[in-house]
């Protein structure tokens, strides 16, 4: 068989037709010869060196002879891979693969959309897996390591009267005799910090940290108590070290299924990894909410607290902060106050 | 001949003097034509084989957990470069999957430490870190540079480029951080430091290439944008009203209170404009961008020489390439990127076709001085190596 393309005779560039002859069909290195139009014998040659066609470009051989054999893309070039380096081959079938037809490119969408599917869904399981399989100590130890860097950034000390602390610490060390025994020596840490505002917050160890400025702003202790009582809530579920887990799957899969295309694919599955998590944000801010209205409860206090301090927020902030959305971390004032609500007494 | 030796097909039309007809046009022949005379390159590929290459990648990628990352990136490279011809040859990329895999490892191994320093009890260290990092970055980048312009090809000849460190330092960071610091004021005068950096700093075989455009000219690009800028933010302004009236003559009226706000906030349109406002900022900045993209890459292009006279030049629509940016963003976001494929040819080809060439001597007889004064493949394939270190 005939395979003809340009030679570039080694040292130079200039291009003359010429052929290689192979036989055909055998699926085996027989003998190679090549015919140049500008000599009457053929030589025989190897094959050293191979660039193989990438989507319909060139195939460019090196010969023996030192000379450059080029093929145009459009020619089919299997009669000649028997004579290619053993380290060529692979190249070069995986280029004939990549030629789809238009069968090909619905098999690989639904291949690609079936990928897409199996991330999104795997996401929350295998981010709780490796939450599960992180070492408590390395947890606890990320954790301190969290609240040091706060404390030289945006924490203070907190001010609070020490009878105020000594009465919601004493709530809480009863909240602590409700939690799983895992969480039982779960921290409270008391802090002031005016750059955030009124706020508390659960680490991804066992610690929580409560700001002056959300007792001061509450001016309600039932009110803190609720939201201690929330932030407990993502303590037990060890929703932070899931979410970052989660997050880090989110990462390495995006990375994994786009992150070679250097285009703005990475961006859109990427943004659309971040709506799943979003997603699953608001539901651990619920399923913290629960607890929190669960624990109020059984500890003999008011339930709605943390419904009424919604409806607060929500009435001072009016719909400017409702807040909610496929975008946010935490579901809409209403529709917490709603799951509040209906919870049973 | 040996008994068993194939015939020649040549060997009758040799004899006759007739001139063999090949599957293609004999490529040499197109040289001496183009002589002093602009010629456009051209791109082969179509979006259904960069498909085809994608796709198959992400499959890998998946089976190899990753590991086929590396070979993807060649592969895509190499469609890219292999299909984009001048003079009817295609650019050969010559990089492998393990020449960059090294790098990989590389990158890989100092972004593990990083990110490890806290856990090891010494978190102060990555602020020390982070500062190396960014002190080695101009060198990552040049030796990237490097990389890629010596694994690049033109009928057997190679690239190359020769940056310096503290020239890669001033031209990609300090002066476009200036640009951004001066609000934008020096943004042409960076633009147009970088651009000419890059090129006289790459080589195809000996001959290096040039690049000198009057400073007036990057800030005339500018200054174009700057109006389109202005244009678009009064349309979209005009839609507002349009849309909004009655609402922004509310919130028009002083004293404004928080009242007023919140009915604006409860009215739906108001909602959606701001859920879509970013959206509108993306695309607006993309057209912009891919405005002043356009405008610049004429002026850089169209003042390129190559020594031993060969020059270059560029006639990109701004305002078509704009347009082929956001519409692709539209039809790849649309499709979960299945378009994407497309999307990305379509850009390169409209970027490539519009590019041109002009030889003032025979193309073919330049090429054998550079092959000849040792820059041929053959020559140089021990030294390619180098590493891409991208982070």
């Amino acid at each position: 068989m005939q395979i003809h393309g340009r030679l570039i005779p080694a040292g130079t560039s200039r291009q003359l037709d010429a052929a290689l002859l192979a036989e055909d069909g055998k699926g085996t290195a027989s003998e190679l010869y090549l015919a140049r139009v500008d000599m009457d014998d053929v030589t025989r040659v190897k094959i050293t060196e191979v660039l193989p066609m990438i989507g319909g470009g060139d195939t460019r051989i090196r010969l023996t002879t030192g000379d450059i054999f080029a093929i145009h893309g459009g020619v089919d070039t299997s009669v000649l891979e028997p004579h290619y380096p053993k380290s060529a081959r692979l190249g070069s079938r995986l280029s004939r693969m990549e030629m789809v037809g238009w069968r090909g490119v619905i098999v690989l969408s639904l291949v690609f959309f079936g990928l897409l599917a199996g991330f999104r869904f795997a996401i929350a399981p295998m981010g709780d897996l490796l939450a599960k399989a992180a070492p408590l100590s390395l947890v606890a130890r990320g954790s301190d390591l969290v609240l040091a860097q706060l404390d030289m950034t945006v924490l203070d000390t907190s001010t609070l009267p020490a009878a105020q602390r000594d009465r919601l610490s004493a709530e809480f060390e009863r909240m602590r005799r409700l939690a799983p025994a895992d969480f039982a020596d779960t921290k409270l840490h008391f802090r002031k910090a005016p750059l955030i505002g009124p706020n508390a917050f659960a680490l991804p160890g066992n610690d929580v940290v409560l700001l002056d400025e959300l007792v001061i702003f509450a001016d309600d202790e039932e009110v803190v108590l609720a939201v201690l009582a929330h932030e407990f809530g993502h303590v037990i579920e060890r929703h932070a070290l899931r979410q970052i887990m989660r997050s880090a799957v989110v990462a390495m899969g995006v990375s994994l299924l786009v992150g070679a295309e250097e285009s703005i694919l990475e961006e859109i599955v990427g943004f659309g990894s971040g709506l799943v998590l979003s997603g699953q944000s608001r539901e651990f801010e619920l399923e913290a909410d629960h607890v929190s209205a669960e624990w109020m409860r059984e500890l003999g206090h008011d339930t709605q607290a943390l419904a009424r301090f919604f409806k607060r927020l929500s009435t001072d902030c009016g719909t400017l902060c409702d807040g909610g959305g496929l975008l946010a971390s935490h579901p809409s004032f209403s529709d917490r106050i709603e799951a509040l609500t209906s919870q049973p007494e | 001949m040996v008994a068993n030796q194939p015939e020649n097909p040549f060997a009758n039309q040799t004899e006759s003097g007739a001139v063999t007809q090949p599957a293609e046009p004999p490529k040499a022949s197109r040289g001496p034509s183009a002589i002093n005379r602009f010629t456009a390159l051209a791109f082969s590929g179509t979006g259904r084989q960069l498909f085809g290459i994608q796709f198959l990648n992400i499959l890998l990628i998946v089976l190899t957990l990753g590991l086929w990352t590396p070979w993807a990136r060649v592969r895509k490279r190499r469609f890219f470069y292999n299909n984009t011809r001048i003079f009817g040859d295609g650019l050969d990329y010559l990089a492998t999957g393990f020449d960059l895999f090294k790098g990989w490892i590389i990158v890989t191994v100092v972004l593990l430490i990083f990110y490890a320093l806290p856990v090891l009890g010494v978190p102060f260290l990555q602020e020390a870190v982070s500062l190396v990092l960014l002190l080695i970055y101009p060198w990552a980048l040049n030796r990237s540079l490097r990389f890629n312009a010596r694994n690049l090809a033109w009928r057997d000849v190679r690239f190359d480029y020769n940056g310096r460190y503290f020239g890669g330092l001033w031209f990609f960071f300090m002066l476009p951080l200036l640009g951004v610091l001066s609000l934008g004021l020096l943004m042409p005068l960076a633009s147009k430091g970088m651009r000419e950096y890059l090129a006289k700093h790459h080589s195809f075989g000996m001959a290096r290439f040039s690049a000198s455009a009057p400073l007036a000219s990057y800030y005339g690009a500018g200054l174009k944008t700057l109006l389109l800028a202005l244009f678009l933010c009064v349309m979209v302004g005009v839609a507002a009203i349009f849309l909004l009236g009655d609402t922004l003559a509310m919130l028009a009226r002083a004293p404004l209170q928080i009242d007023d706000l919140e009915r604006a906030m409860a009215d739906p349109q108001v909602a959606s404009i701001l859920y879509i406002l970013p959206i509108i900022l993306l695309f607006l900045f993309m057209i912009t961008g891919g405005y002043y993209r356009a405008l610049t890459r004429n002026i850089i292009i169209s003042s390129l020489r190559l020594q031993g006279g060969v020059r270059f030049r560029s006639h990109v629509s701004g305002i078509g390439l704009a347009w082929i940016v956001v519409s692709n963003l539209v039809l790849s976001i649309a499709t979960l990127g299945l378009l994407m494929p497309w999307a990305q040819v379509r850009q390169y080809r409209y970027l490539t076709v519009n590019t041109e060439i002009r030889p003032v001597a025979d193309m073919q007889s330049f090429v054998d001085r550079q092959s000849q004064a040792g820059s041929s493949i053959g020559d140089a394939v021990g030294e390619a190596g180098g590493l891409e270190i991208n982070f």
